[in-house]
């Protein structure tokens, strides 16, 4: 009896030196209750599946983030994160003044950072020195916008809708686009919307009264495709005139089902929980890193995917 | 008093017909409103070369009928001397209410009812909560504004909510539909609205009331009148107004997101204010309201068409805002001298 | 004298609020068509006085008799049916109204067209036409806003509204302490016109000059107690002014 109880012991003991357990927390602005993030999580907790399946190591990652949106919330959440002592943490940069002390302490506590969704838009050498980033990019997805754009038609004039001006996201998608667009000779402009429809939809009429040769929009968000979506089916130029859209929801998913718009950029966030986990598994382990940050945006759906996006998006990918 | 003094032969007393003028002021105060409206219209005329085109007056009364509608509730509370700033939120959550219902499958007029229900019990909440605590109604609905806000972003997560019926519903066309080219029926709304609440306002023995209750609410209380009845009633009226534009926006776009109505408080008060509402209560009616929602309505897309940088609209409205209460004021005074 | 007597007749009265005594076994009565100063220093209980005979608190002890017969007065809608009206100084009209619906307001009449009830404009106006010239107030109409009135003729209108209401009874209080001598003389004018037409007046006051042109009694309340009534004939205006004063003394003036 007493000889079963010492093996047993042994070999307990040597298992869990052979087995390692690691502990991640996702560290983010937003809160569990938004469809949005609910992607991010299972994208979290698949990888640590699927780790956890795959290898004989036990990997187990938590999700915080505030119910209503609060950097203040944020950096509590960080601070009791950084406490427990974990394996990695992966945060966004919402506001990097305010993030900057707790992430450069567990930096120096040997505790690795992923950055997702929102960057550090500080050079190298100010910024927080976490491992990379990953995530989209706004600017990025302007330009690829207005490529997609002029791949299929060059437009006589486009025009990008900014619903919430000052965004600093949306600033810098506008500007990709009109950068590219302007620099093929198109005409280019933002016009501010605002988000109330109505307004947005008498807005819009105003300026194709002024400028009835528009035939290219691109919208930054929701918010914006729904004033376009029907204010081009309520004149009739719902196909004449090009539209390229911002994020998923249901609205612009219809739309590209419909033919009105040609496409919407999307940052698969799924990406933003599933390759932290993978990577901060790989760098505790091997020690590997990516020579760059990765980019899970822009990415693009169109007719040729949305039936099979919304298929996911139902199952919690997209 | 300037009476005896011009008895005495002391000051000039001004032409008879001046007097009417001014007697006729005194008893219509829209008419500063109605005055900058014109002159708003005749700017624009000139300025901006599609601005008199039917598509564009169609597409201010658009705008405008929507505002109008919460503005129209909002003003009838302000006249017995008490604010709604949760109109905003009322009208998001109203809208939310008809979505899901109707994504639900329900019956789309069982579905309006119900938001319409929501809104009215949110008024009265407010109203019980500002007369029974006696809190100023600032506050309260300041309160209240955030809590349905919230509620409203909690529920939907951030993400809007969307409804793609085969056909246009006839309960979507009654409430929101197209005729005569780019006309809406939200218009029809707005002025049956600005005129029932006009006639009640300053026809009936209620509208007395409410005047009596802004103006002076112990005076009005010794006479009889019952004060906190009539401000629970205005602030459901004003609720539910405030519901019923949700809705009808909704009946057009078939999709709302918790952000709807964010801000619409402060320029629903701006258009009762320019009508020659006062904030203090006791005196306005709905026909300044109405000129005051179409002077917000010209201005926002005049500017456009004029090619104004898109980011003046507020400044302009903001502008437009105080001019219309030191002239609105000034003419006031200068009519009781 | 017997309650037929008097149009009011209040008995025995006595109020507490908490530790304060504010009123001690007082009697008062008003006749008809009399007009009755009742005076006194701050904190008197003048009215406390007066809110009792207008409903807004019951007494803790005593009775009140209305036109001879035993009335409780629970609100100050009981007081009103019963006649009693009263016109506080900045509680009369309310100045960004007109004259005609402040002068109806609670009481408009209506006009019916179908199923609806509307205010009949026309009576109301035609109706204020005549009072204010029979006050010999000159205005262009009856819609101005009572803010372009004096505010003596802001108190005759409110006299004026009481009278026409078939008041019984009409509490005035303070309503000569913010005008011009020359408003004064009109407004005492029409109190005594409204004396005339059947009303009777309780006229509450500081100043002893305003109410002594006026009024038939005077009733003296001091520290809750009523300390004298008397008949203008038996006293002078200094006389009153003097026991208010330096507080009542035997001798002089006696009752």
């Amino acid at each position: 009896m007493k000889k079963v109880l010492f093996l047993a012991l042994l070999v307990s003991l040597v298992g869990s030196g052979l087995a390692a357990e690691y502990t991640f927390y996702v560290v983010s602005h937003g809160g569990p209750g938004d469809p949005f993030w609910g992607v991010v999580m299972k994208g979290m907790q698949d990888a640590a599946d699927l780790l956890s399946k795959g290898t004989g190591d036990t990997i187990k990652a938590t999700y915080l983030g505030p119910a209503v949106y609060s950097v203040a919330e944020l950096v509590n959440m960080l601070n009791s994160a950084i406490a427990a002592r974990p394996h990695g943490i992966v945060c966004t940069i919402t506001d990097p003044t305010a993030l900057d002390e707790p992430l450069r302490r567990a930096i120096g506590l040997g505790i690795p950072v992923i950055a997702i969704n929102v960057p550090d838009p500080r050079p190298a050498g100010e910024r927080i020195p976490y491992l990379f980033y990953v995530g989209g990019d706004e600017y990025l997805s302007g330009i690829k916008a207005a490529e997609k754009m002029l791949a299929v038609k060059k437009p006589t004039r486009a025009v990008v809708f900014i619903h919430e001006v000052g965004h600093v996201g949306l600033e810098l998608r506008a500007k990709g686009f009109i950068e590219v667009m302007s620099a093929a000779g198109v005409p280019a402009e933002k016009l501010a919307i605002g988000i109330d429809p109505t307004l947005a939809v008498d807005i819009i009429r105003g300026y194709f009264a002024k400028y009835p040769d528009t035939d290219a929009i691109f919208t930054l968000g929701p918010l914006g495709t729904l004033p376009t979506v029907t204010f081009l089916k309520e004149q009739g130029l719902a196909g004449k005139v090009m539209l390229g859209c911002f994020d998923l929801d249901e609205v612009t998913l219809k739309a590209i089902e419909d033919g009105i718009a040609l496409f919407t950029v999307t940052q698969q966030q799924y990406l933003q929980g599933y390759l932290p986990i993978i990577w901060l598994y790989l760098y505790n382990k091997y020690g590997f890193l990516p020579a760059n940050d990765i980019l899970t945006g822009p990415g693009f759906v169109d007719s040729s995917n949305v039936a099979q996006v919304e298929q996911l998006i139902k199952q919690g990918y997209w | 008093m300037t009476e005896e003094r011009r008895a005495a032969g002391r000051v000039k007393s001004p032409p008879r017909f001046l007097h009417e003028i001014v007697a006729w002021l005194r008893q219509h105060p829209e008419f500063g409103a109605f005055a900058g409206l014109l002159l708003v219209f005749t700017g624009f005329s000139l300025t901006a070369t599609r601005f008199l085109t039917g598509d564009s007056l169609a597409g201010i009364l658009t705008v405008a009928a929507e505002l109008g509608i919460v503005s129209a509730g909002i003003t009838f509370l302000m006249i017995s001397g008490e604010f709604d700033l949760s109109v905003g939120s009322v009208l998001g959550v109203a809208a939310m209410i008809f979505a899901l219902a109707a994504r639900a499958g329900w019956p789309l007029f069982l579905g309006w009812i119900l938001a319409l229900f929501a809104s009215a019990s949110i008024g009265f909440l407010n109203g019980l909560i500002t007369v029974r605590a006696g809190i100023p109604s600032f506050i309260t609905t300041l309160g209240t504004m955030m809590f349905w806000r919230g509620i409203l972003l909690a529920v939907t997560g951030g993400f809007p909510v969307s409804y793609f019926p085969a056909i246009t519903p006839t309960m979507f066309l009654i409430l929101n539909g197209r005729f005569a080219g780019q006309f809406r029926a939200s218009a029809l709304w707005f002025l049956g609205i600005i005129l029932l609440l006009n006639i009640i306002l300053v026809r009936t023995r209620y509208g007395n009331a409410v005047y009596a209750t802004g103006g002076n609410r112990d005076a009005a209380r010794v006479l009889g009148v019952a004060t906190d009845q009539v401000k629970i009633i205005n602030f459901v009226i004003s609720a539910l107004l405030a519901g019923l534009a949700g809705c009808i926006q909704f009946a057009r776009f078939l999709s709302v997101d918790p952000m709807r109505g964010l801000g619409l408080e402060l320029e629903a008060i701006a258009a009762a204010v320019i009508g020659g509402t006062l904030l203090t209560g006791g005196a306005g009616n709905l026909i300044g309201t109405l000129f005051g929602v179409l002077l917000v309505g010209m201005v926002r897309s005049g500017l456009v068409q004029a090619g104004a940088p898109a980011y003046w609209y507020q400044a302009f409205v903001g502008v437009i805002v105080v001019v219309a209460v030191v002239v609105n004021t000034s003419l006031r005074r200068w009519a009781l001298k | 004298m017997n309650n037929q007597d008097s149009l009011v007749r209040m008995v025995n009265i006595s109020k507490n609020f908490g530790t304060v005594q504010a009123l001690k076994n007082v009697d008062f009565d008003v006749g008809y068509q009399e007009v009755m100063g009742l005076v006194g220093d701050n904190g008197a209980g003048k009215s406390t006085l007066i809110k009792i005979l207008t409903g807004v608190f019951p007494p803790d002890t005593g009775e009140i008799y209305f036109e001879g017969k035993k009335v409780e007065i629970r609100s100050p809608k009981e007081a009103r049916d019963l006649g009693i009206e009263t016109v506080y100084q900045d509680l009369a009209l309310i100045p960004l109204m007109s004259i005609s619906r402040n002068f109806f307001l609670g009481r408009e009449p209506v006009v019916r067209i179908g199923p609806f009830r509307f205010m009949d404009k026309r009576k109301m106006d035609a109706t204020v036409r005549q009072v204010l010239s029979e006050i010999g107030i000159n205005v262009r109409s009856p819609e101005e806003p009572v803010a372009i009135l004096s505010g003596g003729e802001r108190q005759s209108v409110a006299i004026g509204r009481a009278l026409h209401f078939g008041a019984k009874l009409l509490i005035l209080d303070e309503p000569t302490s913010a005008l011009s001598v020359r408003e004064t003389h009109k407004v005492l004018d029409f109190i005594l016109e409204a004396k005339n037409r059947g009303l009777s007046i309780i006229f509450i006051t500081h100043n002893i000059y305003h109410v002594y042109s006026v009024a038939d009694r005077f009733t003296i309340l001091e520290h809750g107690r009523k300390v004298a009534t008397f008949k203008k004939t038996e006293v002078s205006a200094e006389d009153i002014i003097e026991i208010i004063r330096s507080g009542y003394k035997e001798g002089k003036c006696q009752r």
